[in-house]
């Protein structure tokens, strides 16, 4: 019998962040009028085409450079500038996919030169990614005098026609980036140097390489949001993505990602992401207002912070409990 | 010839940055050196320093509080809510905003200490809660909007004069005083040089690593507080967005203040230093017309590059050394 409830146990902890979710999910659903019901799953839906896609994705892009035992501070930056460039010159040549081109080569770009800075120079993730959110949201608040952009409906209507493309295109990044790091060699590799990289780079691994190559993915996905975010939006600003960082780390450390490298996981950011939004949804629905929001991000991450700890106590005596019985 | 290469190595990036710099506002701003743009230079310091002094005790540790900013503008706001109270202001009511304050940032800071120091915890994870908490609580307390317009008796904090010289420079110094003297000759100073260097190493001479932590983030959340007082009797205003990127510059002022962010290296009266050569290169750009946003783009890139020379710098005398240990040896 003994044998069953550790099962469920590890069962439980496995599953902890998918419970939260569903759990999140039924106590908005009875104790709020709107938030969802039979016949009335409209605000659901909409949380989920329109909110959902923009917290997965910065989740992930925070999450694969936590797999190298790093952060990204300016993933908000990022967006700010690749979404900008991406107007600039919708406005300026009305050409859909030179806006497109331009805003992901721009995003990747300063993920190169993020990853540069650590792998190469050596100067700490946090400091290098830091000064490069300061130094680009300045360089967007130069380039347009604090002005914003609008007025480029052709490329919307490629996004805006159907209302699922956000979604569409979020798990489709998610789906790339889960197979390149759970199931190619590549992402082993990630894995392994994130882990312990000096043992990485004695095993043959080039992992200045690899620390690069995750920084510039982190770039890239955070390109797509932000060309998916003005898209929505029908503006780009300069100050768009300044709540973004923030977000990106609530999201990542609620859907599990871990700080000591190697040990986050892709698909993380999907519940990370989910969660975040149902939570930020249903407060409102129950009547807090959304000036709170931070707020609560804030608590959350304290609040995941916690659960983490608690989790882990719990492994290692579920641990200890079946090696006992196997002995 | 080769005594003077070393003297021009031995010198932190920073110094060279801050002298070039110097020599060029110099020339480039009219009155840049004058005795009243020096006096705003300083005044702009104040809280700065204030505030960059807690951090630079987490910094010595090997961690970084990212929760100032957040926790100064909290602070700045709750106290100038309570100023707002009342028409009339008198000494007890600024002794009490004063204890408001301090009580918002020690509050922080004790959250900080005990779930890093004691528990254990990420510091990035904590601080960075504790940071979005205290912005999006400001953000809630005032809906969003800015209070602005307090009592001149409690602005004397930071606007009056005494013999000439602003009370916030003065504020800033006494305060300083107090915590070179904390940072170079206390226990608890030296303590943290000794975790910041090797804490395993600290734990077994003795050291109480859990305890000395948890301090040091309690100074710097009681640190954030009197800059918020500072800063809120200088800028006359609060709001949520009040205290948004002085955790950045705060930083800064450590890192070019020449200690270094894995800990034990460094002190305070270097970030002295690097303060007070973040406001002068804004006052400078200021005068030479840059906007602020320019401001912002060579602040980050400045800042870059000292840490960049450094670090460079540090690398090229560890391989130096190296060498000299193995032809030594051969």
């Amino acid at each position: 019998m003994g044998f069953e409830k550790n099962n469920v146990i590890s069962f439980i902890i496995k599953g902890s962040r998918v419970i939260v979710l569903v759990l999140l999910f039924l106590v908005f659903t009875i104790f709020t009028k709107n938030f969802f019901g039979v016949g009335n799953s409209s605000n659901v839906v909409n949380i989920l085409l329109q909110t959902a896609p923009f917290e997965i994705l910065l989740a992930l892009g925070m999450i694969i450079t936590m797999i190298t035992g790093g952060i990204d501070l300016s993933i908000g930056a990022n967006i700010t500038i690749s979404s900008f460039m991406c107007a600039m010159v919708l406005q300026y040549t009305g050409n859909s996919l030179a806006g497109i081109v331009t805003g992901l080569l721009v995003g990747i770009t300063i993920g190169i030169i993020n990853g540069i800075l650590i792998a190469f120079v050596g100067l700490p993730p946090f400091v290098a990614t830091y000064s490069m959110d300061w130094i680009v949201k300045g360089a967007v608040l130069v380039i347009s005098q604090g002005g914003q952009i609008n007025g480029f409906d052709k490329y919307r209507a490629i996004f805006n026609t159907w209302r699922g493309s956000y979604l569409l295109i979020s798990i489709a990044v998610l789906i790339l980036a889960w197979f390149l790091y759970s199931k190619t060699t590549f992402g082993k590799k990630t894995y392994f140097v994130g882990a312990n990289p000096s043992a990485g780079e004695l095993s043959g691994i080039n992992s200045k390489l690899i620390v690069i190559l995750a920084y510039a993915a982190c770039g890239f996905v955070a390109a797509v949001a932000g060309l998916l975010y003005i898209a929505k939006l029908g503006a780009a600003e300069p100050t768009l993505g300044n709540s973004f960082t923030m977000a990106a780390f609530a999201a990542a450390l609620i859907g599990g990602a871990s700080f000591a490298g190697g040990k986050s996981r892709v698909l993380g950011a999907l519940v990370g992401g989910l969660i975040i939004v149902v939570l930020n949804n249903g407060l409102i629905h129950i009547g807090v207002p959304g000036i709170w929001q931070d707020f609560a991000q804030g608590l959350v991450i304290i609040v995941a912070v916690f659960l983490e700890r608690l989790m882990e106590k719990l492994q290692e005596k579920n641990k200890k409990g079946n090696n006992e019985k196997s002995l | 010839m080769n005594r003077v290469k070393r003297l021009i190595k031995s010198v932190p990036g920073s110094t060279w940055a801050g002298i070039l710099l110097m020599v060029f506002f110099a020339f480039a701003a009219k009155g840049y050196l004058s005795e009243r743009n020096i006096m705003n230079i300083l005044q702009s310091t104040s809280a700065l320093v204030v505030l960059a002094a807690g951090m630079t005790m987490v910094i010595l540790l090997g961690e970084i509080d990212m929760s100032v900013g957040g926790v100064l503008t909290i602070a700045a706001t709750v106290t100038g809510m309570y100023l707002k109270l009342y028409e009339t202001i008198t000494v007890a009511n600024i002794m009490i905003a004063l204890l408001i304050c301090c009580a918002i940032g020690v509050a922080f800071g004790l959250l900080n200490g005990l779930l890093i120091g004691y528990m254990r915890f990420n510091f990035w994870l904590v601080t960075f809660g504790t940071m979005s908490m205290g912005f999006g609580l400001a953000k809630g307390v005032t809906g969003g909007g800015v209070l602005s317009g307090f009592d001149t008796m409690f602005r004397w904090i930071s606007t009056g004069r005494v013999f000439g010289i602003r009370t916030c420079i003065i504020w800033a110094a006494i305060i300083c005083a107090i915590v070179i003297f904390v940072n170079y000759k206390t226990k608890f100073g030296l303590h943290i040089y000794a975790i910041g260097d090797s804490e395993i190493c600290a734990q077994n001479s003795g050291v109480n690593v859990k305890k000395t932590r948890f301090f040091a983030y309690v100074l710097s959340g009681l640190m954030a507080g009197l800059a918020a007082v500072l800063l809120l009797a200088r800028t006359n205003s609060a709001g949520a967005t009040l205290g948004e990127g002085y955790e950045f510059n705060a930083i800064a002022a450590v890192v070019i203040g020449g200690t270094a962010m894995d800990g034990g290296k460094g002190g305070f009266k270097g970030t002295i230093f690097g303060a007070i050569f973040i406001s002068a290169m804004k006052n400078g750009l200021q005068l030479v017309g840059l906007s602020n946003y320019w401001q912002q783009v060579l602040l980050g890139v400045v800042i870059l590059a000292i840490i960049l020379y450094d670090v460079i710098n540090s690398k090229i005398r560890d391989k130096k050394s190296l060498r000299r240990v193995y032809s030594d040896g051969i």
